[in-house]
């Protein structure tokens, strides 16, 4: 089935975005190590090959985390709990996008949307699995079971911003960054706000290290997406920020056109083999930017290296673009799967590479699939593009899409 | 911009999701699956005309849970710790999102979906999230459900955090909207009420919302109860603890 062909609106301008990553704390170095093929990934003590934010970057943005929101602290709003790392890379990430936008602070009549599927697992997880009625060791758990409701993060980040205005937490698994994009293009076209800042945030943990290691998921090398020997995916951590406006004062980096959502309805972990839900929300996010598949330049793809995903994405993008040589890629190996972060971390790697006309490469593609019938872009290089599209696909058959423009592509 | 219909609701408690504990297909399920199907069965039952006039793809569902799949997550986690063995049923089981792939598998919903959480507006959440879809137009019809568990292990835990007037309770609530322009196609259905406005009042104060916290992401079950009490009213306010309130803005059909 075709998706319901709505009147396209008014794209929205991106002004501003922050990212912290394990490659480190800032967008440029983040960018710039996407564009050199320097990958992150690093095997850790038990050797697994996962992405982490380094000690001495959390250090660092710790403290100048504290400093910069004083105002928070005299007020008491934060205790020594409230800097985990969710907490910490979020901030840093939201300071950089809002400083890029110019916006000093949200106001009351701007929106605030996070996607992060286990933000603030690291809280509690330790205490909680050694939790025993028996024992009845009752106040360390207290402590940490005060900020186990996911939406604790959220409440966070609107407090050191003074900021009342409507709020969401999307916890679509892997897929909730992209929906957080798709429906904060939603809440600016119909008027509902007027600026949006939009965030997803993701640590590593013992849940989802363990969690994915069970499925056999983790690679037991530097990912390969979409490659005949592709084994797995690299866990990472990171967070990605990105303010949107209607009316952007200054020539914003690129632009939002529309998003698509839908559901696989198949299986709880793997997706649909044939990709009818990703393809469904594909085709949306193309039908509401209000342009055709022969307008996309470049699929910036889930890509995780995963047998599964990358197989059924083939297929949904083959099923949207038909017989059209699409250029596709997938930086996974480059910074990880953030999971939930995916999504706003990644878009941001469209923004930039709409703004500086490069198309990224996919790091360590090498032997192609024969039953992958895409052509998988493998090289950096110079590309004026004018409309890039995201997609993402998550645990529970959530799929979600959203297109990019160059600003002044329509 | 188009209108949005409350069509009907359908809330469960946790005694009634029990009954399909035992049967096979609920085997690797969690309760809190066992609470969100138990709601949807009783709304598609009395609505059963939605799989005839609703496209499996223009049929949303937006969950809203603050606990999540909390207790699966403490179950993995504990058998980690005591047996050193790493569940895969109870990981893929533990994520928040996992009762809507459950869900939208069991009840074939392919439509636009998402899980939210807002502690206790989670409930509020699922419901204006669910009018965003369907004014986006991402679908005809919407089910908004707002769902949580109780952490019986964790219930002298609870007891220190909360206020003393909270009694923490568990059990799903699932509510249908259907966008006006889509009812055209639908003969011979009555809706409820017309919903024009969800909102949110959140005194920020540390002492409500960080300190004070209120698990029951009870505001779908709350909204029904009261519209079906008094089906003439305006509007729906649903106190929570510390001062903090949301706000249905209802007009009568």
């Amino acid at each position: 089935m075709s998706p319901a062909s709505p009147k396209a609106r008014r794209p929205v301008g991106i002004s501003g975005v922050g990212v912290v990553s394990p490659a480190g704390v800032g967008s440029e170095l983040f960018w710039t190590e996407a564009v050199e093929g320097r990958s992150s990934i690093r095997t850790d003590e038990f050797g697994r090959y996962v992405g982490r934010v380094s000690a001495d970057d959390l250090s660092l943005m710790s403290e100048k985390v504290l400093k910069s929101d004083q105002w928070a602290l005299v007020q008491g709003r934060y205790n020594d709990l409230s800097l985990s790392v969710s907490h910490t890379i979020s901030m840093t990430a939201m300071a950089e996008a809002l400083n890029q936008a110019g916006w000093s602070q949200l106001n009351d009549d701007d929106g605030l949307i996070l996607a992060t599927t286990t933000g603030l697992v690291t809280h509690w997880e330790t205490a909680l699995a050694n939790f025993s009625e028996e024992k009845k060791d009752y106040d360390e758990i207290t402590g940490r079971m005060k900020y186990q409701s996911l939406g604790c993060i959220l409440d966070h980040l609107a407090i050191s911003q003074d900021f009342s205005g409507p709020k969401l937490l999307v916890t679509s698994a892997c897929a909730a960054g992209t929906q957080a994009l798709a429906l904060a293009c939603e809440w600016l076209q119909s008027g509902k706000v007027k600026r949006c800042l939009v965030g997803g945030v993701e640590v590593l943990s013992q849940l989802t290290l363990k969690g994915f290691e069970s499925f056999q998921l983790l690679s037991g090398e530097l990912a390969r997406p979409f490659d005949l020997h592709r084994s797995g995916i690299n866990l990472s951590e990171g967070a990605g920020f990105l303010c949107l406006e209607l009316s952007p004062k200054s020539k914003p980096l690129a632009m939002l056109c529309g998003g698509g959502i839908a559901s696989d309805g198949y299986h709880m972990t793997a997706p649909d083999p044939n990709g009818l839900g990703s393809a469904y929300a594909m085709r949306q996010a193309i039908d509401r930017s209000g342009i055709s598949t022969n307008d996309i330049d470049w699929v910036h793809t889930h890509g995780t290296g995963s047998t599964h995903n990358d197989a059924a994405e083939a297929k949904a993008i083959r099923a949207v673009f038909g017989e059209k040589d699409i250029a596709v890629s997938s930086s996974k190996a480059i910074h990880g799967h953030m999971l939930a972060a995916s999504g706003t971390v990644e878009s941001i790697l469209c923004v930039m590479s709409l703004a500086k006309e490069v198309m990224l490469g996919t790091l360590n593609h090498i032997t192609s699939d024969p039953d992958i019938s895409l052509s998988v872009n493998d090289n950096t290089h110079s590309d004026p593009m004018n409309y890039v599209l995201k997609n993402t696909l998550g645990f529970g058959g959530s799929n979600g899409a959203v297109v990019f423009s160059k600003y002044g592509a329509r | 911009m188009s209108e949005v219909y409350f069509m009907d609701g359908e809330i469960v408690e946790a005694a009634r999701s029990q009954v399909y504990a035992k049967q096979p297909k609920f085997r690797r399920a969690s309760r809190g699956m066992m609470l969100g199907y138990a709601a949807l069965d009783s709304l598609f039952r009395r609505q059963s005309w939605l799989y005839k006039f609703v496209n499996e793809r223009r049929l949303g569902l937006v969950i809203g849970t603050s606990q999540g799949e909390f207790e699966t997550t403490k179950e993995f986690l504990t058998t980690l710790v005591e047996k050193d063995i790493a569940r895969p049923i109870l990981f893929q089981n533990s994520l928040h999102n996992a009762i809507l792939g459950f869900l939208s598998i069991e009840f074939g919903l392919k439509g636009a979906s998402m899980t939210v959480s807002n502690q206790m507006f989670s409930g509020e959440d699922a419901v204006s999230t669910s009018i965003d879809f369907l004014r986006s137009g991402w679908c005809d019809a919407c089910i908004a459900i707002g769902l949580d568990i109780k952490v019986e292990a964790l219930s002298p835990v609870w007891k220190n955090l909360d206020p003393p007037t909270v009694n923490r309770g568990e059990g799903a609530g699932a509510v249908l909207l259907v966008n006006q322009s889509g009812l055209s196609d639908i003969s011979g259905q009555t809706p409820l009420s017309r919903l024009s406005s969800v909102n949110v009042s959140e005194d920020q104060s540390p002492a409500t919302l960080i300190f004070d916290q209120y698990y029951d992401s009870n505001g779908i079950s709350v909204f029904i109860e009261k519209f079906r009490n008094n089906p003439q009213s305006q509007k729906v306010i649903i106190e929570k603890p510390s001062g903090c309130s949301s706000y249905f803005q209802l007009e009568a059909e």
